[in-house]
C-alpha cells in the first residue's frame, strides 16, 4: 500500500490549467522529490497534497483514504509542512515558536506537558538551537530561521514531511545542514519526505524517487537515476546541461553551460 | 526549565496591575467637584462589605456621591476600557495587523449607527433599553462584513488595504449616521452628545447591562490565547498545524465586535483605546497572547478610568467628552505606528 496516491488530479486557476491529469504514488519511508521549471505546478501540487485545497478533479489518497476526509487536526498529526521561508520575523522566542509544533497534539485549552517540554528540549539540542532558545526569532539569520521551522516540524511528530523549496534562501552551508537533518530524521523515524526542489544537484544527492513536472503535466516519474536524464531535462528547462557523475557519491549531477 | 520563565513574570505583572487598578479606583472616587478625603472615601467604600460594621462618620450626601454618582461611573469606565482593549488585541492578533482595531476598522461607528437607529425608531418599544445593544451589535457586524469584503484580496487581508477599507466604511456609515441624526428632530442633541463618547450620567443599571457581554466576551477571548499565538505564524502555517483558520477568524472577530458594540451602545464612540493599550503592553510583555491579553484587558480598564477622571475634572465648569481625550492621545500614536508600519512595507 502506498502512503500517498495521486490519481488523475487536475486543477484550474480561472481558465488556466495548472495541473493536468497528474497521477503517481509515494511509498512509505522514501524521499520523494518534485522538480520542474517555474510555473510547472509544483507548489500547487504540494499545496493540494498538504490539504490546503481540494483540486477540481481527481483524487488524492492518504493511506487509501481521500485527503478531504481527514479533519484539519488529524491531518496535522500526520503531515508537517515546511515552507520556503522560515517564520516571519516575529518577536517570539525560538522555544515558543518550536513549541507551537505541539499544537495538533494538545487537548483543548491544555498547556504543554512535561513530555512536550522534554521533546522540545531534545529537538532543540539535536538541531543545536538549545543555546538560542530564549532568543527572538526576529534576530536570527535566514538559515537559522529555517532550522527553527524544521525543529517545529519535528516536534509535530508527523509521518510525512512536506517541504516547499526549503533551501531557496539559504547559503550552501545551510542548504546541506538542513538537508542532512532531514535525511537523518527520515532514516531514524521511517519518515516519508516529499520535497519540491529547484536544485537538481541536491535532488540527485538526497532523493530516492523524482517527479518531473512540465506545464502542469507529469513529464517523468521514477527513480532519481531514471528521471535525471540529460535530454529530457535540457528540453524541459530549455537550458543546455552537462550530466556528470559525482566523483565520490556516484550520483548524477549537472553542470550549466553559458551561451 | 519546566515552567517558562516569562510566564512567571505574568503573575507578578497582573498582581501589580490589580494593585494599580484598586489605587486608581480610590483616587478617581475621591476627585471631583466635591473633593472627598482619602480616609473617608475608603471608609464609605468598605462600609458596604458584608462583615464590616463601620460607624458612619459621613453625611448621606457624601455616601450618595460615592455610591450613586462616582462608583457606577468608575465601574463603567473599567468595563468599557477592558472591553475595548481586549477587542483591540484580538483584532490585531487574528488579522495579524498591528493597526487593526475595532474603532479604526469602522466597527464602532457601525455600532453607533445601529444604536442610534434603535434610539430613534424603537424608543417606545417594550424592548426598550435592551434593544439598543442588540441593534448596536448588528450595526457593528455590518461594518465588519463590509470591511472584510472590501479588503480581501486573494484570500488575504493586506495591511494597508484593511485600514483603507476601514476609512471607506467609516465615511459611508458616518454619513448615514449624520443623516439619521439630522432628521431625528428633538433627540438630536441627546444622540450627538452620546455619540461623542461620554460616561456622564450613567447609573448602576448601565453597568449591569454591560456585565454579561463583558463576561462572555472576555472568557471567550481568554480561551483563544494559544490559537492567537499560533496564527501569528501565518494563516497557512496555522492551517498546517491543524487550525481551522476561517472558523477561528469569524469567531474571534464576531466576539471582538460584540465587546465593542456593547460598549458603544452604552457610552458612545470612544476611539483608539484598542490601539494604544495593546501596543504599550506589547512593548512591556512581548507578543505572547497568554500574557498580552489579560494584561491589556487590565491596563485598558485603568487607562479608560484615568481618561474619564481627566474628562470630568480637567475643566472646572463642564465635562470634556472622553472620546476627545482618548483621541488626543490616540491619534498621534496611530500616526506614529502607521508611519512605522509603512516603512517596513
Amino acid at each position: 500500500m502506498s502512503e500517498f496516491s495521486i490519481q488523475k488530479v487536475s486543477h484550474h486557476f480561472g481558465d488556466f490549467p495548472v495541473l493536468q491529469d497528474i497521477s503517481f504514488e509515494i511509498e512509505k519511508g522514501e524521499i520523494f522529490g518534485i522538480i520542474g521549471p517555474n510555473g510547472s505546478g509544483k507548489s500547487t501540487l504540494i499545496r493540494a497534497m498538504s490539504g490546503l485545497f481540494t483540486p477540481d478533479s481527481g483524487e488524492i489518497l492518504l493511506e487509501d483514504h481521500p485527503l478531504a476526509q481527514f479533519s484539519k487536526k488529524n491531518l496535522a498529526r500526520r503531515i508537517a509542512v515546511l515552507e520556503q521561508e522560515g517564520p516571519a520575523p516575529l518577536p517570539f522566542t525560538v522555544e515558543q515558536i518550536v513549541g507551537m509544533g505541539r499544537y495538533p497534539w494538545l487537548k483543548p485549552f491544555a498547556d504543554l506537558s512535561a513530555h512536550d517540554h522534554q521533546m522540545i528540549e531534545n529537538v532543540l539540542k539535536n538541531l543545536e538551537l538549545w543555546d538560542k532558545r530564549f532568543q527572538k526569532v526576529s534576530t536570527l539569520s535566514g538559515g537559522q530561521c529555517q532550522l527553527v521551522s524544521l525543529a517545529r516540524s519535528m516536534v509535530q511528530e508527523p509521518d510525512i514531511l512536506i517541504l516547499d523549496e526549503p533551501t531557496t534562501y539559504l547559503d550552501i552551508g545551510h542548504q546541506i545542514l538542513v538537508m542532512e537533518h532531514v535525511r537523518h530524521w527520515q532514516l531514524e523515524n521511517k519518515l516519508t519526505v516529499i520535497m519540491v526542489l529547484h536544485d537538481l544537484n541536491l535532488a540527485g544527492q538526497y532523493c530516492h524517487k523524482l517527479l518531473l513536472l512540465d506545464q502542469g503535466h507529469v513529464k517523468k516519474w521514477g527513480t532519481t537515476e531514471e528521471v535525471l536524464e540529460e535530454t529530457t531535462l535540457t528540453q524541459v528547462y530549455k537550458t543546455d546541461l552537462i550530466k556528470i557523475k559525482h566523483p565520490t557519491l556516484g550520483v548524477p549531477q549537472f553542470l550549466l553551460t553559458s551561451r | 526549565m519546566k515552567s517558562v520563565p516569562h510566564l512567571k513574570k505574568k503573575n507578578l505583572i497582573i498582581l501589580g496591575l490589580l494593585f494599580l487598578l484598586l489605587l486608581s479606583v480610590l483616587l478617581s472616587v475621591m476627585t471631583g467637584s466635591v473633593h472627598l478625603p482619602l480616609g473617608l472615601t475608603g471608609k464609605i467604600l468598605l462600609s458596604h462589605l458584608p462583615f464590616l460594621h463601620l460607624e458612619p462618620t459621613w453625611t448621606i450626601a457624601q455616601a450618595t456621591i460615592v455610591w450613586q454618582l462616582r462608583l457606577p461611573r468608575v465601574f463603567l469606565a473599567l468595563l468599557v476600557g477592558a472591553m475595548l482593549s481586549s477587542a483591540g488585541v484580538s483584532f490585531q492578533g487574528i488579522l495579524r495587523n498591528p493597526l487593526a482595531d475595532p474603532y479604526i476598522l469602522g466597527i464602532s461607528v457601525g455600532a453607533a449607527l445601529g444604536a442610534a437607529s434603535s434610539m430613534i425608531f424603537f424608543r417606545h418599544s417594550y424592548l426598550g433599553q435592551f434593544s439598543i445593544p442588540l441593534f448596536s451589535f448588528l450595526g457593528g457586524l455590518l461594518s465588519l462584513a463590509f470591511v472584510l469584503m472590501l479588503s480581501k484580496q486573494r484570500g488575504q487581508h493586506d495591511r494597508e488595504t484593511l485600514i483603507l477599507a476601514g476609512v471607506v466604511v467609516q465615511s459611508l456609515i458616518g454619513a448615514f449616521l449624520s443623516f439619521l441624526i439630522a432628521v431625528s428632530g428633538q433627540q438630536m442633541q441627546e444622540i450627538v452628545f452620546w455619540m461623542m463618547g461620554s460616561l456622564a450620567n450613567r447609573s448602576w443599571s448601565d453597568v449591569a447591562l454591560l456585565v454579561p457581554y463583558f463576561i462572555i466576551g472576555i472568557l471567550y477571548l481568554l480561551l483563544q490565547e494559544r490559537d492567537l499565538n499560533v496564527i501569528s505564524l501565518g494563516e497557512r502555517a496555522a492551517t498546517h498545524l491543524g487550525m481551522n483558520v476561517e472558523k477561528k477568524k469569524v469567531g474571534i472577530l464576531i466576539i471582538g465586535s460584540l465587546l465593542t458594540s456593547a460598549a458603544v451602545s452604552v457610552v458612545g464612540i470612544i476611539g483608539f483605546v484598542g490601539l494604544i493599550v495593546p501596543h504599550l503592553m506589547r512593548l512591556v510583555v512581548g507578543p505572547d497572547h497568554r500574557i498580552l491579553l489579560p494584561v491589556s484587558t487590565l491596563a485598558g480598564a485603568i487607562f479608560l478610568l484615568w481618561s474619564d477622571t481627566l474628562a470630568r475634572n480637567l475643566l472646572n465648569s463642564q465635562e470634556i467628552p472622553i472620546g476627545v481625550i482618548t483621541a488626543f492621545v490616540g491619534a498621534p500614536f496611530f500616526a506614529y505606528f502607521l508611519k512605522r508600519s509603512l516603512r517596513r512595507g
